[in-house]
């Protein structure tokens, strides 16, 4: 098995700079593509031209699914289009410049409200909201959270006796209800901050 | 070069060792290979079912004169291009359903 070392010369295409360029294996961190955290000094090959990160030997894969599982906890749910729709609405009103990372901020934020409101003994109310009449196409919504948003996820699982995608649907609704439905949007100048830091 | 090819060469940089996974200044997390999700032996067995029936290949976006080959396999694709003398994995993962 070939192991890559520091100082390492090759090639490797540059999404940057578009060619096949020259590269050199360094250490660099390097965050997730989808899920937020990073890889503190992996082994990398960075362009020569533009110092992108261009390519991971397999040596930094250990590192990398290590960082991953301290890092992020996958969450998947099933919910009628309508719930994705108002979810993008809320993060286009919210900033037309958003990110498609942003909507998955905006649900983190609202957990994080609600997780808040359980540790002051409040149970969130979102449960009575009214639901969509009809039939929709389902899509699959899923990102990946650190574990302390997980844990707040299951705080407000355990709180509400909800399923996970019944809790999800809740937001959605009251996230509905801040930022799309009233003419000034709820908790707007923090969120635009949010989605501003998300995109950089 | 064709299937047959690019099959012989993919195995043995996979079992030696001599592959890169592309990153765009992230890691890429739709390559399971890359985040330890699937191992090199898992990716072999894989690549060892395929046959040119499961093989397409087309022009990199980027770089038209690098060819990228894609086998699907048994709900897997996996990606990939060769700069000698390295292979470069752009993605390893299951297909949506």
């Amino acid at each position: 098995m070939k192991v890559y070392k520091q100082g390492e010369k090759g090639k490797a295409i540059c999404e940057t700079c578009k060619q096949v360029v020259a590269t050199t294996l360094a250490y660099r961190d390097v965050p997730f593509s989808d899920s937020p955290g990073e890889v503190k000094d992996i082994l990398v090959a960075v362009c020569d031209t533009c110092d992108s990160v261009v390519a991971i030997p397999p040596q930094s894969t250990p590192a990398i699914k290590k960082a991953r599982e301290t890092a992020t906890k996958p969450i998947e749910v099933n919910l009628p289009a309508p719930y994705l729709e108002i979810l993008d609405l809320a993060a286009y009103r919210i900033d037309p410049k958003a990110t498609g990372e942003f909507r998955k901020r905006l649900l983190a934020y609202y957990i994080h409200m609600y997780s808040g409101l359980i540790s002051s003994a409040k149970i969130p109310t979102f449960i009575s909201s009214t639901t969509f009449v009809g039939k929709f196409p389902s899509k699959r919504l899923s990102f990946k959270v650190t574990p302390r948003l997980y844990d707040e996820i299951n705080s407000i699982i355990d709180a509400t006796h909800l399923s996970k995608t019944d809790m999800i649907k809740g937001i959605v609704q009251e996230i509905e209800k801040d930022i799309v439905r009233p003419e000034k949007p709820k908790h707007l100048a923090e969120l635009q901050r949010l989605a501003v830091v998300s995109a950089a | 070069m064709g299937f047959k090819q690019a099959k012989v060469k993919l195995l043995q940089a996979l079992s030696q060792g001599t592959f890169l996974h592309e990153a765009r200044n992230a890691i890429e997390e739709k390559n399971l290979l890359s985040t330890g999700d699937v191992s090199v032996e898992d990716v072999i067995a894989i690549v060892n079912r395929c046959n040119g029936a499961h093989h397409t290949m087309s022009a990199h976006h980027q770089v038209p004169g690098v060819t990228v080959h894609v086998l699907k396999r048994d709900g897997w694709y996996i990606k990939f291009y060769f700069i000698d003398p390295d292979t470069y994995f752009i993605s390893v993962h299951q297909s949506e359903p």
